[in-house]
């Protein structure tokens, strides 16, 4: 069944398994790309993407809303709220991410861009399987070392690191100036420069 | 080798965010989202199940054992979230966690503060117990009789050992801590 987002919180006050999952699945990927874009690590991403989907389903009773997109800006609200608490925990010196490029996103927010999302995958796929795995192991799943990529693929730690330098050079090159993301590098500015 | 290709292990960031904007995330994290919906499911089950309750006061297991039974959810993963699972019923930490589950359900502090009570009393107040815990208020009383209880309770903890009345006093503050902080993320924003 396919939700209207705006129907979520009434569903899941209903107790519909259906939108308590679809929540789940939207939001849970949502949060994880807002939290990698503001710089955390993937891990730390997940597990803080997992955590806003429980607390902020548990609360859906306290939204009112307010007209189209309101669902989606209340989510967004609260999960800077956890952003906020998640660096307070870790140091509480340490600054925030610019959170003015993500209200300008609006709605938006967290949603793949299909154009760049097509774009990436293609590089991706043209890399060999073996740089492949090494690029997943190092930045998309565990964050492993380049020792722990190499016990898990079979390779000395040197080779791993080759490999994976070789990888990343030849995603830049294809991903550079690729028309697709040259948009988002204007945006993007903000966060990393 | 790391000084031979000196940024090797520091690809641009631009390039590892694109990287994770384009990826699903793991299939942990795939497996994460699934399990904290059925997470949010059992809450707001047993949530609706002690809407449709009495007043009754009954220690945390014991309550949480019959909103489980009038829902058929399996507490164990609610107990996992809430950090109730190992923890001393009489301690700080177990407070603390109540006092989050007990938001998360929908339950007045005043009543959770009175299931607490009755749990660290079980362990900590020997026969000073209120004998009023067995009652069952009907509904048009309840406010009158807990405040009663209240009172009978508080009499009852007086005669505690010191060190009983500390503990109990210290899970009420835990307890407290636990269901403001579930209660109000908005104070976290800047």
């Amino acid at each position: 069944m396919v939700f209207s987002i705006d129907d979520l919180p009434a569903r899941m006050l209903d107790l519909d398994e259906e939108a308590v999952r679809a929540f789940a699945q939207e939001f849970g990927g949502r949060l994880r790309r807002l939290f990698c874009s503001l710089g955390l690590g993937v891990a730390d991403a997940e597990a803080l993407a997992v955590s806003c989907v429980t607390d902020i389903a548990l609360r859906v009773d306290r939204f009112a809303p307010q007209g189209p997109g309101s669902f989606e800006r209340w989510v967004l609200k609260l999960a800077r709220v956890a952003l906020v608490d998640e660096y307070r925990k870790h140091d509480p010196a340490e600054q925030l991410p610019d959170w003015s490029v993500v209200e300008r996103a609006e709605v938006s927010w967290g949603k793949p861009d299909s154009r760049r999302t097509v774009a990436v995958r293609e590089a991706v796929a043209r890399l060999p399987d073996l740089d492949r795995d090494i690029v997943r192991l190092r930045h998309l799943e565990q964050g492993l070392s380049f020792a722990e990529i190499g016990a898990v693929l079979n390779l000395s730690e040197g080779a791993a690191r080759t490999r994976h330098h070789r990888a990343l050079a030849e995603l830049e090159r294809l991903l550079s100036g690729h028309p697709a993301l040259v948009r988002r590098a204007v945006a993007r500015d903000p966060l990393t420069e | 080798m790391s000084e031979e290709h000196p940024h090797a292990d520091d690809p641009p960031t631009w390039l590892t965010a694109e990287l994770t904007a384009a990826d699903d995330g793991s299939p942990s994290f795939a497996a994460a989202c699934r399990a904290t919906a059925d997470l949010t499911l059992d809450v707001l089950r047993l949530r609706q199940a002690g809407a449709g309750a009495g007043a009754e006061l009954r220690p945390v297991a014991d309550h949480l054992q019959t909103l489980a039974a009038a829902s058929g959810v399996r507490l164990d993963s609610v107990l996992r979230w809430a950090g109730l699972e190992a923890a001393d019923p009489t301690g700080r930490d177990f407070a603390a966690g109540w006092g989050r589950l007990a938001w998360a359900l929908r339950i007045d502090p005043a009543q959770a503060l009175r299931h607490l009570r009755l749990t660290v009393a079980g362990v900590l107040g020997g026969e000073h117990v209120p004998v009023v815990v067995r009652f069952r208020a009907a509904a048009a009383d309840a406010a009158a009789v807990a405040t009663r209880w209240d009172d009978a309770f508080s009499g009852a903890a007086a005669q505690w050992a010191a060190d009983a009345r500390a503990r109990l006093a210290a899970a009420e503050g835990a307890f407290h801590d636990g269901y403001r902080v579930a209660e109000a993320p908005e104070e976290g924003c800047p």
